[in-house]
């Protein structure tokens, strides 16, 4: 029934568990008016054929960076990147633009956070997605667009007679939902989903969650979702990382990451800390101390260690917390130097 | 679309009559009397109310504002109290060299001002950006006589390229048009880069970029089509301003036009003439005014859809009812 059920999907169904994208000691700098911000530092992370990483942070972690920098869109003139970006055996840091555009939309594509100004206001929303199967298909009919078009739609649970309509005419999570239109139109390797239901109010939330779960079962594609809801990283992803202060402080699998009887970096428990929870009484929720450090003024040593409950003096020297490594679960603190004895 | 551009049309003749009776006010408010200016300097009270009679001045002011208003619409533009013959002689042979001044002028604004404005906001802070920027600044500084002037000195007088004076040939309009372009071009690329750079900046081009557009279609499709709404505005207003503002550049190259009638009117205080120049430029205004409006509707939906007929709603209503 379901165009997406293409000879694309097999083969990801066949070479699951393949890395697909790699990303090796990424690091991106915003210059502006002389102040350097390090928005990202050194951040390695890996996604495999079909797997969903959930990447959690707070406002200003760098997940968008990080996101943005994959696919090669970071303003030219006020950013650096350095490290690897290898995406399917090929490394798009400093691919051309040409080969980039290529990627982008097709391979890659990307669901931004804030539905109701990522719609342009004065095209059909059907030929805002008509343009990406455009782009990416030469020699394609008039008429075979239209169909995909519809078929998309059908997909996200828009009615295909909606296509004629603008962006005003609809509400925030049928945005939402041509954005994600848009974003598979080509059934994409690799799906970033940056934020997709911040925006929206809880009951839509829900809907657009199980919707894009669905739609990734079907495509086998693997999906990147930037959030900082941590019951949607349990219910949708693989695979989490958690980033603070453009660092990569704790990755592993779902179960690696919130298991609580296993060890977790301070800050992963003040995230878990921070949430309600209705089977105890408590009075007043416990939310970490402090605020995130602005890029610009990062401090020295271990990036937490001013908000870190467990923060020793060795914390604030120079050098950065080494990694603890269990399996497939990672976490950069200290209090694991030598065998995981707290200093 | 059918009701918002009926809507626009309707407001056009109202207009039109009060711009006329404002007109006609201020000019009943001058304190010398025309009949006076008209007569020899010796004249009787019977030579004075001849001429009173004539001119149609010994009637109220509202009579005279309803004769007039009927006169006009007939074509009628009355009877010049200088040459004491029809205004519209005098007056109608102007409209088409005014128009054509400004049209060529806006043209060629539009077409030179509309790319270099998008490309200072895509280079934006680049050289060419303040090379531009620059420029615009130093020409739109620059008073247009003085440069008419100028201009006339170096290639009409010195290098003999260009007639000095007329509306014959093309060659005959290459100076003034220069002349009245330089200020507003200036002022025009200034404002475009500013409109694109609000546009740029929006999330929907990230979104572009993210499917893979190439730049020029992300700038010249996505953005430029954003940025339009205040573009044609300024467009329409300098176009419109063109036609009566050129005074200045219509005196330094004897280009009988509108504007320059205007202000022979004036000085010889002959009502008739300004009042149908004033109007001539009130209807140009108003009618370019309704051309802005119109593609206004046309550039961008959320105007359209707000002006939606009674049918459409009925069509989305049962649209939405069949979905449901």
């Amino acid at each position: 029934m379901l165009s997406i059920r293409s000879s694309r999907a097999e083969h990801r169904r066949k070479n699951m568990g393949e890395k697909l994208l790699e990303i090796k000691n990424l690091s991106v700098r915003y210059t502006a008016d002389k102040v350097v911000s390090r928005a990202v530092n050194q951040v390695n992370l890996s996604i495999d054929k079909g797997e969903v990483l959930g990447l959690v942070g707070e406002t200003g972690a760098g997940k968008t960076t990080t996101a943005l920098s994959i696919l090669g869109l970071l303003p030219k003139y006020t950013s650096t990147v350095e490290g690897e970006i290898i995406f399917d055996g090929e490394n798009l840091k400093g691919a051309s633009e040409k080969k980039l555009r290529s990627i982008r939309g097709s391979r890659i594509s990307m669901i931004f956070q804030d539905p109701m100004t990522s719609l342009n206001p004065v095209f059909r929303v059907g030929s805002q997605i008509a343009d990406v199967i455009r782009f990416h298909n030469r020699n394609i009919s008039h008429h075979e667009i239209n169909q995909r078009v519809d078929n998309i739609l059908s997909l996200v649970g828009i009615p295909p007679s909606r296509k004629n309509e603008y962006a005003h005419q609809f509400s925030g999570g049928m945005k939402q939902r041509v954005m994600i239109a848009i974003a598979i139109a080509c059934n994409p390797d690799l799906l970033i989903a940056d934020e997709p239901t911040t925006a929206l109010d809880v009951t839509i939330q829900a809907q657009v969650i199980k919707m894009m779960r669905g739609l990734q079962k079907e495509m086998g594609s693997s999906v990147m979702l930037i959030t900082h809801d941590l019951g949607i990283v349990a219910n949708f992803c693989d695979k989490v990382a958690i980033m603070y202060a453009g660092e990569i402080v704790e990755y592993g699998t779902l179960e690696d990451v919130f298991d609580k009887s296993r060890p977790h970096h301070p800050y992963t428990n003040g995230l878990f800390n921070s949430i309600p929870n209705i089977t105890e009484r408590t009075k007043r929720l416990t939310p970490i101390n402090g605020l995130t450090p602005h890029p610009s003024e990062l401090p020295d040593g271990c990036k937490f260690h001013p908000r870190c409950p467990k923060g020793s003096e060795y914390c604030q020297s120079g050098d950065n917390p080494s990694k603890y490594i269990n399996g497939t679960h990672m976490i950069q603190c200290h209090q694991f130097d030598k065998g995981g004895a707290i200093l | 679309m059918i009701k918002y551009t009926i809507n626009r049309i309707i407001m056009v003749p109202i207009l039109l009559l009060l711009v006329a009776f404002f007109i006609f006010i201020l000019l009943n408010l001058s304190e010398s009397d025309p009949v006076v200016l008209m007569l020899p300097s010796e004249y009787t009270q019977a030579d004075y109310d001849a001429m009173e009679a004539k001119f149609g001045l010994d009637k109220p002011m509202p009579v005279q504002y309803f004769n007039w208003v009927v006169n006009f619409v007939q074509g009628d533009m009355g009877t010049s109290f200088k040459t004491q013959g029809p205004v519209a002689d005098d007056v109608g042979f102007r409209i088409p060299i005014s128009l054509k001044l400004a049209f060529i002028t806006t043209l060629i604004m539009v077409i030179l001002g509309i790319p270099l404005g998008v490309m200072c906001a895509v280079k934006q802070y680049t050289a060419f950006d303040s090379i531009v920027n620059v420029l615009a600044k130093f020409l739109g500084s620059i008073p247009g006589f003085w440069l008419g002037l100028i201009l006339i000195m170096t290639f009409s007088v010195n290098l003999g390229w260009f007639p000095t004076y007329g509306t014959g040939t093309l060659r005959h309009w290459v100076l003034p048009v220069f002349t009245l372009l330089l200020p507003f071009l200036a002022n025009y690329v200034r404002q475009v880069r500013s409109a694109m750079l609000d546009c740029i900046r929006q999330d929907y081009i990230r979104t572009a970029r993210s499917k893979g557009a190439k730049e020029g279609y992300v700038i010249f499709r996505e953005a430029l089509k954003n940025a339009l709404l205040p573009i044609i505005t300024l467009t329409g207003g300098i176009f419109a301003t063109m036609i009566g503002g050129a005074v200045l550049v219509e005196k330094v190259f004897a280009i009988p036009g509108v504007g320059f009638k205007i202000v022979e009117a004036i000085n010889s205080r002959d009502m008739p003439t300004l009042l149908a120049c004033t109007m001539i430029l009130a209807i140009f205004t108003i009618m370019v005014q309704l051309i802005v409006d119109l593609s206004y509707a046309l550039v961008d939906p959320r105007i359209r859809s707000s002006f939606a007929g009674k049918k459409k709603r009925k069509e989305t209503k049962k649209l939405k009812e069949e979905v449901a």
